[in-house]
């Protein structure tokens, strides 16, 4: 008996011994300081689609949801190869490439691979909305660690931009094989009632079974589009439409021409698509306006912004200015900035539907002006260079380190200044297609920072907040899909929401990643941060954030006084000593926090730049902590 | 879940995915009872022990990364936080014969749904008809817009060949310096596509295509006029025949996007769109030059 029950003892030690090893290489998270790009983390990862050696710092990967099935292709699941960039086979090419970097528009939007590419991101409630060449997911997020997939549906036809306003659901459609019926089948006829290019709009009232109720068609489709919120006109929300793709002819839909505008002044050219979308009544979503935001207002030529080709000896190949890539509103100020292939431009955008143009820019760095982002009070904004379309190699370290960046704007009086570039400090392979690309702020009271998807480059965290001098704070990596062949991957777009970053990989499927306290970032800025709740985020209809008077928020910007030495010692102790009294709801926590925000106002007086604004805003945060004791 | 390796699913009462299973703590999506693996490709002895653990032995963990990411216990996954805690209890379980923690989680993803045209119903279609892009794939047309625009793009290269030796002007030289890039990187894109294709390379140097010289081709007596020229004479010519030559890449994609089936496929939309816009923005800059070099016309 006794030996029986040993031998079965054994036996269960052995079995739960069986432990299995795959030999996935481990998360790099080093603590190294130099700015060296050959001791970088990044540098060297091991490829794999599913495999890759990972680099992270100041952040973690807390979870990857591969994309499901109907998104991938079973005999391809990682996407297609695109050509290499090297070793012209054909003698009619010169032996060496031109160290000048190659043009932007040829190579733009290689797009191979892409039917299946995940692409951009809305939020609402607990629900993620990830758009895909092939139609979109909806995923519950309750759980972070464990998001659930609510829905599939698939509606092909590129690149599947999603907006999401109450029941309302928003996409951008542009190929040739979009159908107005949702169909994978095409569409055979080159001119054909079947064909869709456009704006979609769903009812999610069902959001497990979303149901299209308007198609709106464009004459370029919708390469990307933006939604537009007015504080003034509840009743409808608005579009903008941004239609890169080739015009279509005029007997597929009316009106439709790509003349050059000295032949045709009604060109489907040089202007964007509003769209109106009456909220009770989506069905009725129709083109409202087609401004000419490029015109010169001398001339009243509507071609009047940059018309293509470099700037000069040693200068970038610019696009010309003739659509929009990508505009991102910020209603709060009755602005937009416009990323429009060939300008920045800046918006006044108080009546939505016509839009007027206040200010624009040019850079001799960029190639393809791609995407915008503004800092939260609207005093900055970062344009995106998407040099070489999104699919080619542009962060190898033989790279020129201002092409394919970012580009930091001041906005003084409502102009445009430059300040600084901004790239991934991480030297990428040739197999790993990298450029700048989507990203949103991350709610820290007192700074600006912005988190960012680079494709391949994987994700980038930077502080802005000194224009001048953008900084990197976080970043996470993987290594290239494949050792040998371009396979177009990647993060899309990287946006914060409610404390977690979700990040779509074009092959990989959607990353849920945090921010981890570090040098660059405290643990009171993160919980600030993480303590503002959105209950919907739109990433190109940028809302402005306002901080409510909490401990969280105070001990924030505690923490950037004694980070810059902007605070006296025993100020700080009274401050942090004041918090912790009305934390524990002292009875003379109230005169404590209004005594010791009365004196930091006094030394706001003789600080300057951000910490003068920060001891203001610490003490206007003590003051409203003081009233919500009472 | 994800496959472990080597195509390995050990989870086939969802929808699979394609991702990654290894690069995080893949505790992914909700745990999930393996019920049936599939091998799609030959086993190794990972492979095999991947099943044995869910099939055979009682109790087994896998690890990735020496993290744990599932244990499975009589077959039946259980979450690997629990399950540090409950092993020793579970041991005695197995020892006594016990079925612990037998409670089933079937989870599988929803439906795949296909919207119909605004105000008809949405409906529910296969994994396979959502993937299905057969209809969609590149065409006779396709082919052979690649194949002859490999040979046109040949041809201003060969235009810009004869540059170096034949003008005066710099900023002809930029000019020609742009086209030689774009094209040459352009040429290697379409050969790789037509490979990736299996479809035959043409002849670079091949002017004509279906029997007939493609559009915006110049003749041998033009190439032959452009080769005999030298100075102003020359940038005046080169910028009207190579207008002329980007001109008919456009009649190229336009007549590509007006036959029926083409243009479909992703990446051929993409090319031609971007052929398009690229030549068409070249074309606006020569006649720009083209203008310029008139004013100094005697």
């Amino acid at each position: 008996m006794r030996s029986v029950v040993a031998k079965g003892l054994l036996f269960a030690v052995l079995l739960a011994s069986a432990v299995i090893v795959a030999d996935a290489q481990h998360a790099t998270n080093g603590n190294h300081n130099g700015s060296d790009p050959r001791s970088d983390p990044r540098v060297g990862l091991k490829p794999g689609l599913k495999d890759a050696g990972q680099a992270a710092r100041n952040m973690e990967l807390i979870a990857n949801f591969p994309k499901p099935e109907g998104f991938f292709d079973p005999k391809e699941p990682a996407g297609v190869p695109s050509g290499p960039e090297e070793e012209p086979k054909d003698p009619k090419v010169p032996e060496k490439e031109p160290e000048e970097p190659k043009p932007g528009t040829p190579e733009a939007r290689r797009a191979a691979g892409l039917n299946f590419a995940n692409s951009d991101l809305a939020f609402s409630g607990n629900h993620l909305f990830v758009g895909n060449f092939n139609g979109f997911n909806i995923y519950d997020i309750k759980n972070p660690k464990k998001l659930k997939l609510v829905t599939s549906v698939v509606c092909p036809g590129g690149q599947g931009d999603l907006s999401v306003h109450g029941n309302i659901l928003v996409m951008s459609v542009e190929q040739t094989r979009g159908r107005v019926d949702c169909g994978t089948q095409g569409v055979e006829a080159p001119v054909s009632p079947d064909r869709f290019r456009g704006v979609r709009v769903f009812d999610i009232s069902d959001i497990k079974k979303p149901k299209q109720v308007a198609a709106v068609q464009t004459c370029r489709g919708s390469h990307t589009h933006t939604l537009v919120t007015n504080p003034k006109d509840t009743a409808n929300i608005y579009v903008y439409g941004s239609g890169t793709g080739s015009v279509r002819a005029a007997d597929e839909l009316n009106g439709c021409s790509k003349a050059d505008p000295k032949e045709d002044a009604n060109t489907a050219l040089f202007s964007i698509d509003v769209i109106q979308i009456p909220i009770a009544a989506p069905e009725k979503a129709k083109i409202v306006n087609r401004p000419r935001i490029f015109a010169d207002p001398k001339t009243g030529d509507i071609a009047g912004l940059w018309r293509g080709g470099d700037h000069g000896p040693g200068t970038q190949k610019t696009s010309e200015t003739n659509r929009c890539h990508d505009i991102t509103v910020f209603p709060a100020l009755g602005l937009a900035a416009g990323a429009c292939s060939g300008n920045g431009i800046l918006l006044d955008i108080s009546d939505p539907v016509n839009p007027v143009r206040l200010d624009q820019v040019e850079d001799k760095s960029f190639a393809f002006w791609h995407s915008a982002t503004f800092n939260n009070d609207g005093t900055k904004v970062i344009f995106t260079d998407e040099w070489g379309g999104g699919t080619r190699p542009r962060c190898r370290s033989t790279d020129q380190a201002n092409w394919g960046a970012n580009a930091i704007f001041d906005i003084v009086d409502k102009k445009l200044r430059f300040a600084s570039y901004y790239k991934l400090p991480a030297p990428q392979t040739d197999t790993e297609n990298c450029v700048a690309h989507n990203g949103s702020l991350i709610p820290v009271p007192g700074r600006d920072i912005m988190v960012q998807g680079w494709y391949q480059g994987g994700v980038s965290v930077f502080d802005f907040t000194d224009s001048t001098k953008p900084v990197e704070i976080a970043f996470f990596d993987r290594g290239p899909i494949s050792a040998t062949d371009l396979i177009t991957g990647g993060h899309w777009s990287t946006y914060w929401y409610n404390g977690n970053i979700y990040g779509t990989e074009i092959a990989r499927g959607v990353d849920v990643l945090r921010l981890k306290p570090s040098e660059y970032l405290t643990e009171n800025e993160l919980a600030a941060a993480t303590e503002l709740q959105e209950k919907v985020f739109n990433a190109q209809d940028q809302p402005m954030v306002e901080w409510p008077a909490s401990s969280a928020v105070a001990r924030a910007y505690l923490d950037q006084l004694t980070r810059n030495k902007a605070i006296q010692p025993d100020r700080a102790e009274a401050v942090k000593t004041a918090i912790e009294q009305a934390d524990k709801r002292k009875k003379e926590a109230g005169p404590q926090l209004e005594t010791v925000a009365g004196q930091l106002e006094g030394d706001a007086g003789s600080a300057t730049g951000s910490d003068a604004a920060r001891l203001k805003a610490l003490a206007a945060t003590l003051k409203g902590r003081a009233s919500s004791l009472r | 879940m994800p496959p472990l390796r080597g195509g390995v699913s050990v989870d086939r009462s969802a929808r699979p995915s394609a991702g990654p299973a290894s690069a995080t703590p893949a505790r992914a999506p909700a745990p999930r009872i393996p019920r049936l693996i599939s091998w799609p490709s030959a086993p190794g002895p990972r492979q095999v022990a991947a099943r044995l653990c869910v099939t055979v032995l009682p109790i087994c963990e896998i690890r990735v990364n020496s993290r744990p990411v599932k244990t499975v216990l009589y077959g039946h996954n259980i979450e690997t936080t629990v399950t540090r805690r409950l092993i020793p209890v579970v041991l005695i379980g197995v020892v006594g014969g016990s079925a612990a923690c037998r409670t089933p989680n079937v989870q599988s993803g929803p439906p795949i749904i296909q919207p119909g045209a605004p105000g008809q119903p949405s409906k529910v279609i296969t994994a396979e008809k959502a993937v299905d892009l057969s209809q969609v794939q590149h065409t006779e047309a396709d082919v052979q817009f690649m194949q002859g625009m490999i040979g046109h793009h040949s041809q201003a290269l060969e235009m810009t060949e004869l540059l170096s030796t034949r003008t005066n002007s710099d900023d002809m030289r930029k000019l020609a310096a742009r086209i030689d890039a774009s094209q040459a990187d352009e040429i290697r894109m379409m050969q790789e596509w037509l490979k990736r294709r299996g479809q035959p390379l043409p002849d670079p140097h091949a002017h004509h295509h279906g029997g007939k010289l493609m559009p915006g081709m110049l003749t041998a007596e033009e190439m032959g006029r452009l080769a005999a020229a030298r100075g102003p004479e020359f940038d005046r010519l080169f910028l009207e025949l190579m207008i002329k030559h980007h001109e008919g890449a456009l009649v190229m994609v336009k007549e590509l996007f007006a036959t029926a089936g083409a243009g479909q496929e992703s990446e051929i939309f993409a090319f031609a769109s971007d052929v398009d816009s690229d030549q068409r923005m070249e074309i606006d800059r020569m006649s720009g030059m083209l203008a310029k070099s008139k004013e100094f016309e005697p």
